[in-house]
């Protein structure tokens, strides 16, 4: 029913997004209009050999054959159930691809910030690019290939410019300096 | 009415809980009919219909309501992926 594989999610961490997105649909739901017509006809099938298994036990009072319909009715029964596991499943290894590559997406992006000790000890150090609106820690994905100018975090903040809301929230001084100490506090 | 409203934007979780109901009555009407009669012939079409329907009654509330928080994921987690998407407009 579904062609998703776990070797195919991990490999798409090289892949575009256009291409992750072809291979997970794009749905409103976890499952396709496919998934949902091939599971409401096995719980229709079900619900059609319950009403058989009924009809059946009720059209007769030999023990024997009663028994035997009854057994009929809980085969669909069981079918029934396995419709139904099938569709939970799919929808749950649907919704586990799709939040494996939102997070290996996020920790692409935005990966730790690196942090030097040196630099930490006379407050730390943001960096920003002329043009750019925010600063952001050195280790952040959205200063990667450019050359940027460090400074306090107050410095920035005087200039106009604001915090990264991804990786300056990290990259906040350790709790051993005081509030007010230097520039390098909390902007 | 409230419950409606509820009802008309949750339908998964409200058909789930709808069969849940019914499916718990069938099997409570079930019970009462096979203790009415010493007949095994007659137990068992009320075993038939009303025990197996309540069963599959259910499994079907159980998987409808689980179906809704799968629905809630996939649409937060789709919501997430297209803000990361926009993640490039922070760059400016
Ligand atoms: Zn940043």
């Amino acid at each position: 029913m579904s062609s998703i594989s776990l070797g195919e999610a991990r490999a798409g961490t090289s892949r575009t997004a256009r291409a992750r997105r072809a291979r997970l649909h794009d749905g409103p739901e976890p499952w396709s209009r496919r998934d949902a017509v091939a599971v409401a006809v096995v719980l229709l099938l079900a619900l059609i050999g319950l009403v058989i298994g009924w009809l059946g036990v009720s059209d007769t009072v030999d023990l024997d054959s009663q028994t035997g319909w009854l057994g009929f009715g809980i085969a669909a029964v069981i079918l029934g159930g396995f419709g139904m596991v099938i569709w939970l499943l799919l929808g749950l290894r649907r919704v586990a691809v799709l939040r494996r590559e939102v997070l290996t997406e996020l920790d692409r992006r935005h990966p730790k910030p690196v942090r030097t000790p040196g630099v930490l000890t006379d407050g730390q150090q943001f960096g920003t690019v002329t043009g750019m609106r925010r600063y952001h820690a050195a280790g952040c994905q959205l200063l990667e290939d450019k050359a940027p100018s460090f400074a306090a975090a107050s410095v920035h903040a005087e200039a106009g410019l604001l915090p990264c809301p991804i990786c300056t929230v990290g990259g906040a001084p350790p709790p051993d300096v005081p509030p007010n100490n230097t520039g390098g506090g909390r902007a | 009415m409230p419950l409606l409203d509820w009802a008309r934007t949750q339908w998964d979780r409200a058909l789930g809980a709808l069969a849940v109901l019914i499916g718990a009555i069938l099997l409570l009407v079930g019970w009462m009919k096979i203790s009415d009669t010493g007949f095994v012939s007659e137990q068992l079409p009320y075993l038939a219909s009303a025990g197996l329907g309540g069963v599959f009654l259910l499994g079907l509330g159980g998987m409808l309501w689980l179906s809704a928080d799968l629905r809630d994921q996939w649409r937060e987690l789709r919501g997430i992926r297209a803000r990361l998407d926009a993640t490039a407009d922070l760059a400016e």
